[in-house]
Parts: structure tokens; C-alpha cells; sequence
């Protein structure tokens, strides 16, 4: 051989044009190895490495046209007939050909690529677990904190902190965004969903207290750190009566200062809007989070404590009681005008529907007491207004009673038949997504042989892979036409500077119903079950299939 | 669909290096070098010619030890007709000239 062969040139256009003909296509082989045949006739290496290059030109069309011949063919089916087995009769192939599949399956991805299905396809999901979240979404607000402690956004890193679940993590995340911000320092007063607070009360409970001094709430926690225990222990032993209930924080002078404190405080505020619009604004700036990590945001809010609120208010009327009993008629009806204006606080300025029915039932409870002391005094013209008082009050709960029942009977059947469809829809792609998936891969990885006795599953399968691609198309814009009510709710929740109107549209009105097992408004907390089953069972049936049709065929 | 082969000026001119000596084998990198067509495209003019029948095909017979046989090329009775007729067509249309008139 001479020098110059075994030139780099040389070797590089030899061993490309080898490396081609090893996946050359079947029917144009002999063209290549007819062109690599000649290398051996070049003498000058550039004219070598020019009919290489010419080599892989040809490899390239040969191997486009040989994909697109392939793609022409039904799923399963090969190009050269000699890939049957000797004495075996012609496979049974599914009608439509690889080109029509891969088509309804490329429409599908682009479907499922738009930013409405995606919203779709993430709250149908969560509705499945009853908005609990899953591990995805708990990775999607990692990812979120990093980034905003990159790039210091204290509201994202305040936000995050308060869906995480508790942790280390969580705390640094919060204590970062107050020392960013300090006006988040409300943050500290958010809790888990267990009712435990979730900041350290050293730290974050005093922070708090410090920067909102003629605020009620922050008292109300701190007070309710005290109380808690005592209550888990009380209720672990046996059902207590309201006297040891009472009983059991009212001996505790701290406990007494901080309900104190609250209920003398100029000013209430749960916080509720400014959470509402932090998670609104991290929402429209991150579309992407899913409903379970919105409604995780605000099931975290802390709400005062009711037990506590209700055993002050008790304590205050019962000690004025003993004073009027004692002759001591102003002290009575100033301890009682001063739970009535924690009360008219509580329900006026709180946020929350359920801050709404505590202050106006506290009222309630100290303008009778007000109402008989006016009486006893004989002090008709105050018992009187105290009288107008508690129809104002009970007008208020009436008025609050059927603002939770803002569904008709047949509204809410609507509301569950629409749930039905989405559902029904979002399981069948699911379905369809399996059977397409399961009948193409067995086609072409040919886990079916043909000409075996195992005809009918092969029928079957070529069915399914025939009319499942293009049920799973349909079955993705079903789903997609469906969830736009579901969408709307989204778009204006978004949109929406309420807290507590956010709350409603949100759960009663919407995505509660999705999560609802069928029919069950009024129990919106329980979680699909039903569809994650007949998903589960379906596929057990398909397996089913497969292992019998396996076994016959081993046995065969 | 039936193959289609346009003529181009690098089919002709390889229609004209195989009628030059229309009896005689040629193999493909002999026709490279007389018409100066690159690889790359000779070989699917050559395909679409053997395709359609005009082209005689066979592997070189008497090979020396060391070198794989070679691929030879002819045009059949049909393809040297209907190449005098292209190459006819393409001169009347001034599209082609021959090599020696190009000389």
C-alpha cells in the first residue's frame, strides 16, 4: 500500500464511508458499497475525503428515503418482506400507517404544549389528591426560592416560605425576605395546616408583636401558643366541659395580658388581603404554580384562635356578671362594651367570613348581657338601643348564613355534572395515553409475533393502536373545551383583590367541585378516589391480558 | 409514482461520458473524473437510470487480492436511445453543448 493510503485523509474517508455502510439501508447497499469500492482507485487524499464526503451525501437521501418509505408503512410493519419468520403467514398490521399516527400524536403534543391545557392537565392533577400537592410541585417551589434569593425577591421568598411545609428551610426562607422587606414581618403569624404555629415564638412571634403594637391579632397568637397545649391536653384525657375549658387558660396571668391586650387594641387585622395578595401576585408572576400550591397559600393562613377569643369572652362576662351581682353596674357594662367593641372589630375589619361570625357572635353574647344589665338598671332608652343592636347583629348573620349557600340545589348539580365531564375526560386520556402508548410499543418492539396463537390479542392491539392516538386527541381537547368554566374561575380568581371573595370563587364556586367525589358538594374536602382507581383497574386489566396472552403462548 | 429524472447538465454530461464508449464498462469514478461531477451526485443519477432500466450494472469479475470488486456501468439499447434523444434536445434548446464543441 502506499504512503499517502495511509494518510489521515485516507483513513478518515475509508473508515466514514465503513461506518455508513454499517446502517445503510437493505435496498440501496450495493450503491454504497459500489461507492466505497472506488476510495481504493483515489490517489490524492483530498480527492479521497471529497468522494467520502459524496459517500455520506448519498447515505443521508438513502436513509431519508428510507424513513419516510418506513413512515409511509402501518405501525409494526418493516420494509423488507424477509423479515418474516420462514413459513409464517403475513402479520396482522393495524390500517393506518405510521405517518397518520405520528401525526395525531404530534397534534396531540402541541395540545397538551398550550399554556390552557397545561393549566388544565396541573389542577385536574391535583384535584386527584385533593389538593395536597405532590412532590413536583414541593421541587417547583425549591426551584422558585433559589431563584428569588438570587436574585433577593423578598415577596417570592416570603411566599415560599409560607407554602413549604415546616422546616429549617422554611424559616430561613421567611427570615430572609423580612430582612429584605421588613413590612412582611406579618409573615411570622401564618401556621401550618395542622394549626401549630409555624414561626419560632421567641423570634418571629416578638418581631411581630414589636412591629404591629395596636393590632389585636399578633396578641391573639401569642396567646394562643399558651392556650393550645393546654387544650391538646385537656381533649387527649376526656370530653371537658366550657368550665374546664375555661379553667384552663384563665389561671395563666400571660395568657390573661395578652387577651387583654387584644381585646383593648384600637385595630384587627388577620393579615388575610395581604396574604391574598402576595400569593395573587406570585401567582400572576409564576402562572405556572399549581392550583395545589395556591390553595396550600392560603389553608396555611393563621386564623386566631376561636376557643380562646370565645373563652375571654367569657371570662370578661362572667366578671361582669359578679360585678353587677356586687352592685358594681359600671364595671359590668364596661367589661361588656369591651368585648362588644372587640366583637364589632373583630367582625368589621377582620378579612375572613369566619372572623365575620366569631366577632358578630361575641357581639351578640355581650349586647344580651348589656341588654338584661340596661333592664335590670331600668334603664329602658339603653336597653332599647342594645335591643336595635342585636337585631342589626342577627340580620349580619343571617346575612353571612346564606352567603355560604350562594348555590341552588341545581346549581350545584350543574356544577357536579361539569366536574363529572372534566374528570371523565381527563381519565379516558389518561386511559388512551396508556393503550396508545402500550399498542405502539408492542408493534414495533415486536412483543407480538406474528403467525403465533396469539391472534386475537394481536387483533386487539392493532385496534387499539388504530383508534387510541386519535381518542387521545380527542379526548385532550374535550378535556381542554371542558375545563374553560374551571379556566374563568382561574382568570378572574387572579384578578380578584379580596381575600375572602377569592376564598369563595376558588372553593365553593369552583375547583372543589373537580376534587369532589361525584356528587358530594358538601363535602368538598374529600379527594378523588374514584377515577385513580378505574384508572388502576383498567391497567390491571390490560396487563391481565398481556401476561394470559404470554403464558399461552409459552405453553404453546 | 413513477421515477422521474430531469436533465440536468450533470446528467447529461454523464449521459455523454457513458455514450462516448457505449459497449465499453465504465465505473463510477472514471465518469467522475471525465465529467467532473462530485460523488454525491453521480451515484443518485446513476440509481435513477439503473431504476428506470436504462443502465446495465455489474460487479467487476477478475479482482486483484486486496481490493473489493468494483461496480460497472453501461447504457442499455433503450438508454443510449433515449440519451441521443435528451442530448439532441438539450443541444436544439442550446441548453447543452457537447464536450468536444466546448473544447
Amino acid at each position: 500500500m502506499p504512503a499517502s493510503r495511509q494518510s489521515l485523509s485516507f483513513r478518515l474517508a475509508h473508515s466514514s464511508l465503513q461506518l455508513a455502510l454499517r446502517h445503510w439501508p437493505d435496498e440501496s447497499r450495493q450503491w454504497g458499497h459500489a461507492l466505497a469500492a472506488e476510495l481504493d482507485e483515489i490517489e490524492k487524499p483530498f480527492e479521497a475525503l471529497q468522494w467520502a464526503l459524496g459517500g455520506l451525501m448519498l447515505f443521508s437521501r438513502a436513509s431519508a428515503s428510507h424513513f419516510l418509505a418506513w413512515l409511509k408503512l402501518p405501525v409494526g410493519s418493516r420494509l423488507s418482506p424477509t423479515s418474516l419468520l420462514p413459513g409464517s403467514s403475513s402479520p396482522i398490521l393495524p390500517k393506518r400507517s405510521r405517518l397518520f399516527t405520528a401525526a395525531i400524536l404530534l397534534s396531540t403534543a402541541v395540545v397538551l404544549f398550550l399554556p390552557q391545557s397545561r393549566e388544565a392537565i396541573s389542577t385536574v392533577r391535583a384535584s386527584w389528591n385533593g389538593y395536597r400537592g405532590y412532590d413536583s410541585d414541593l421541587r417547583g417551589l425549591q426551584n422558585l426560592a433559589a431563584r428569588a434569593e438570587r436574585e433577593n425577591d423578598a415577596r417570592t421568598l416570603a411566599f415560599v416560605s409560607l407554602v413549604l411545609p415546616h422546616s429549617e428551610r422554611a424559616t430561613t426562607f421567611a427570615n430572609h425576605a423580612v430582612a429584605l422587606d421588613p413590612a412582611l414581618v406579618w409573615i411570622y403569624a401564618s401556621s401550618r395546616v395542622d394549626g401549630r404555629p409555624e414561626f419560632e415564638p421567641k423570634e418571629g412571634l416578638a418581631r411581630l408583636l414589636e412591629s404591629d403594637r395596636d393590632n389585636a391579632v399578633p396578641e391573639l397568637l401569642a396567646a394562643r401558643i399558651i392556650s393550645e397545649p393546654r387544650y391538646y391536653a385537656l381533649i387527649s384525657h376526656h370530653t371537658p366541659s366550657d368550665q374546664e375549658i375555661e379553667a384552663a387558660v384563665t389561671t395563666d396571668q400571660a395568657w390573661i395580658a395578652h387577651m387583654d391586650r387584644a381585646f383593648r387594641a384600637p385595630r384587627y387585622d388577620g393579615y388575610f388581603d395581604r396574604h391574598w395578595q402576595l400569593t395573587r401576585e406570585v401567582w400572576n408572576h409564576h402562572p405556572e404554580l399549581s392550583a395545589s400550591v395556591i390553595f396550600n397559600s392560603l389553608w396555611v393562613h393563621s386564623l386566631p384562635d376561636v376557643l380562646s377569643i370565645r373563652n375571654y369572652g367569657n371570662y370578661l362576662v362572667h366578671s361582669a356578671q359578679r360585678a353587677s351581682d356586687g352592685g358594681h353596674a359600671a364595671e359590668a357594662e364596661t367589661l361588656l362594651k369591651r368585648v362588644d367593641d372587640f366583637g364589632r372589630r373583630m367582625s368589621e375589619q377582620g378579612q375572613a367570613d369566619f372572623e365575620h361570625v366569631v366577632g358578630l357572635s361575641l357581639s351578640h353574647q355581650a349586647t344580651t348581657q348589656l341588654r338584661n344589665l340596661y333592664q335590670t338598671q331600668g334603664n329602658e332608652h339603653k336597653a332599647q338601643q342594645a335591643e336595635q343592636r342585636l337585631k342589626v347583629i342577627d340580620a349580619r348573620i343571617d346575612g353571612l348564613v346564606h352567603s355560604f349557600q350562594r348555590l341552588g340545589p341545581a346549581q350545584a348539580r350543574a356544577f357536579d355534572r361539569r366536574a363529572l365531564f372534566v374528570q371523565l375526560s381527563a381519565a379516558l386520556a389518561v386511559l388512551f395515553a396508556i393503550a396508545a402508548a402500550f399498542s405502539l410499543f408492542a408493534l414495533e418492539l415486536r412483543f407480538l409475533k406474528p403467525g403465533r396463537r396469539i391472534t386475537q390479542l394481536r387483533h386487539a392491539v392493532c385496534i387499539a393502536a388504530d383508534w387510541a392516538p386519535l381518542a387521545l386527541l380527542l379526548g385532550c381537547v374535550g378535556l381542554l373545551w371542558l375545563f374553560q368554566p374551571y379556566a374563568q374561575i382561574l382568570r378572574s380568581a387572579r384578578s380578584l383583590t379580596s381575600a375572602s371573595a377569592a376564598w369563595h370563587s376558588l372553593h365553593f364556586e369552583g375547583l372543589f367541585t373537580l376534587s369532589s367525589t361525584l356528587g358530594a358538594l358538601e363535602q368538598p374536602f374529600t379527594p378523588v378516589r374514584f377515577w385513580q382507581s378505574f384508572i388502576c383497574a383498567l391497567v390491571a386489566l390490560a396487563l391481565f391480558v398481556v401476561v394470559r396472552g404470554f403464558l399461552r403462548y409459552k405453553l404453546a | 409514482m413513477g421515477i422521474r429524472l430531469r436533465s440536468s447538465r450533470q446528467t447529461l454530461a454523464i449521459l455523454e461520458a457513458l455514450l462516448a464508449c457505449p459497449g465499453h464498462w465504465h465505473h463510477g469514478y472514471a465518469i467522475c473524473r471525465q465529467t467532473s461531477v462530485p460523488s454525491g451526485t453521480l451515484y443518485p443519477i446513476l440509481m435513477r437510470l439503473d431504476k428506470l432500466g436504462w443502465l446495465d450494472t455489474k460487479w467487476e469479475e477478475s479482482v486483484p487480492q486486496g481490493r473489493p470488486p468494483r461496480h460497472l456501468y453501461r447504457l442499455t439499447g433503450n438508454g443510449r436511445e433515449w440519451a441521443h434523444e435528451e442530448l439532441r434536445s438539450a443541444q436544439q434548446r442550446e441548453f447543452w453543448k457537447p464536450a468536444a464543441s466546448q473544447a
